[in-house]
């Protein structure tokens, strides 16, 4: 740690929606307060600002791109990647949805792609300035997938408080009973293929399902693929040294 | 260059030279003068001969337009110690600069960016803040992203 302590945390996201950016920063806050409870997130500068320009150019779904411009957009992002992991406090966070039932992880394309030919891609670029070896595995470690199974929503709909307010604000209630199932049983979201198309909420009220009241130790206690995400990021060390350094001094009376 | 003007006082003489024109000897031996450069040869052309007559100030406005990359970099080195104004909707020439310090960072770029205000549009110009100077160098020195890319990823531009 360079700077005192702090983190500078590069956090992306599949999700191209407006809220997309939003959404996964308020489950970050969430995330890392299940990681070191007495850390203030006051020393943590997130990137990219959450404006248009910044969220245009750097968007966390390019390394999928097949367009005519892909070759560019995919190695900005590769590019962004590893400079943030080569910077003294830089950490990434990344979204990228399982698209599987958890219990059918193992067979996810998408997991698998983007460490087969993306991955690949930052650490050639790492192996440039680091060399090979160590050194490479250890800016690596600062790369933390957060792999939701299904979807983001399959994390977001277990704020069911709020799901079923919503659902009876603009949906008439239409599907109280399948968010209080959830409740009732929170390893089931976990299995159920595109949440999204399941639910009157799609994803329009992805950002407030976020930022208001998220269960994430309940959550986390359900295990599945937040609790999977924890422990990704308990992992690495890091985020953990830094998250030390920020917690508040000890209360004096 | 031509004599365009003599004027003859009782103690002086004053002489006009105009017309200026710039010769080129080209790979196979044929001569052209400045009329027959490229747009962008003429753009570079220009802009040595501005180098030539001013020794410490440069206002340029979109200097790379129409400059092949190595003329950019022979521009830059050209402008030497001079105080430097430039504008650049291109990422290509920002590539070029070189940065020591965060504080650097902040005092080199101007942005412009528009905004509404009430019932009218206002252009308005900054540096940038402490803060994006900061992560902008500290990017900057990881030395894997070009200036212009660190730029507009982190929203400054």
């Amino acid at each position: 740690m360079s700077t005192g302590g702090d983190l500078s945390i590069l956090i992306l996201t599949e999700d191209s929606g407006e809220a997309g950016y939003s959404t996964i920063l308020a489950l970050t806050g969430e995330m890392l307060h299940l990681v070191d409870p007495d850390a203030t997130r006051d020393g943590i500068e997130f990137e990219p600002i959450d404006n248009e320009e910044a969220r245009r150019a750097l968007r966390g779904n390019a390394w999928k791109d097949e367009g005519p411009d892909a070759h560019q957009t995919s190695t900005a992002l590769a590019r962004s990647i590893a400079t943030k992991l080569l910077e003294d406090d830089g950490l990434v966070l990344f979204h990228i949805d399982g698209d599987r039932r958890w219990s059918d992880r193992k067979a996810s394309e998408n997991l698998k792609k983007f460490k087969k030919s993306f991955e690949v891609r930052i650490r050639q670029l790492l192996a440039g300035k680091l060399g090979d070896g160590k050194a490479i595995e250890a800016r690596m470690s600062r790369l933390v997938i957060l792999a939701p199974f299904y979807s983001i929503e399959s994390w977001l709909y277990q704020n069911t408080e709020a799901a079923i307010r919503l659902c009876q604000k603009h949906h008439r209630g239409k599907d109280v009973d399948r968010f209080s199932a959830w409740r009732e049983d929170r390893g089931l979201l976990d299995e159920e293929l595109k949440p999204k198309k399941q639910v009157c909420l799609a994803d329009r009220h992805n950002r407030e399902l976020a930022a208001s009241g998220f269960p994430a130790a309940e959550v986390h206690a359900a295990g599945k693929s937040f609790k999977d995400a924890i422990e990704a990021l308990r992992k690495c060390a890091h985020l953990v040294a830094g998250l030390a350094c920020l917690r508040r001094p000890p209360r004096t009376t | 260059m031509d004599l365009v003007e003599k004027r003859v006082g009782e103690s002086y003489e004053i002489y006009y030279f105009g017309n200026l024109k710039f010769l080129f000897t080209r790979r196979d031996g044929s001569i052209i003068n400045h009329d027959l450069l490229s747009y962008g040869q003429k753009r570079l052309l220009t802009f040595f001969y501005y180098l030539a007559c001013n020794q410490d100030v440069v206002v340029a406005d979109e200097l790379v337009n129409g400059l092949h990359h190595t003329w950019i970099s022979a521009c830059v080195q050209a402008m030497g110690a001079r105080q430097v104004f430039l504008t650049s909707q291109n990422p290509l020439l920002l590539d070029y600069l070189q940065f020591d310090s965060a504080d650097q960072a902040r005092s080199t770029f101007i942005t412009c960016h528009s905004k509404a205000e009430e019932d009218r549009e206002r252009l308005l110009w900054s540096n940038m803040t402490k803060k994006d100077a900061t992560s902008f160098f500290r990017a900057y020195k990881a030395g894997i992203q070009h200036v212009g890319e660190i730029l507009q990823t982190k929203g400054l531009w």
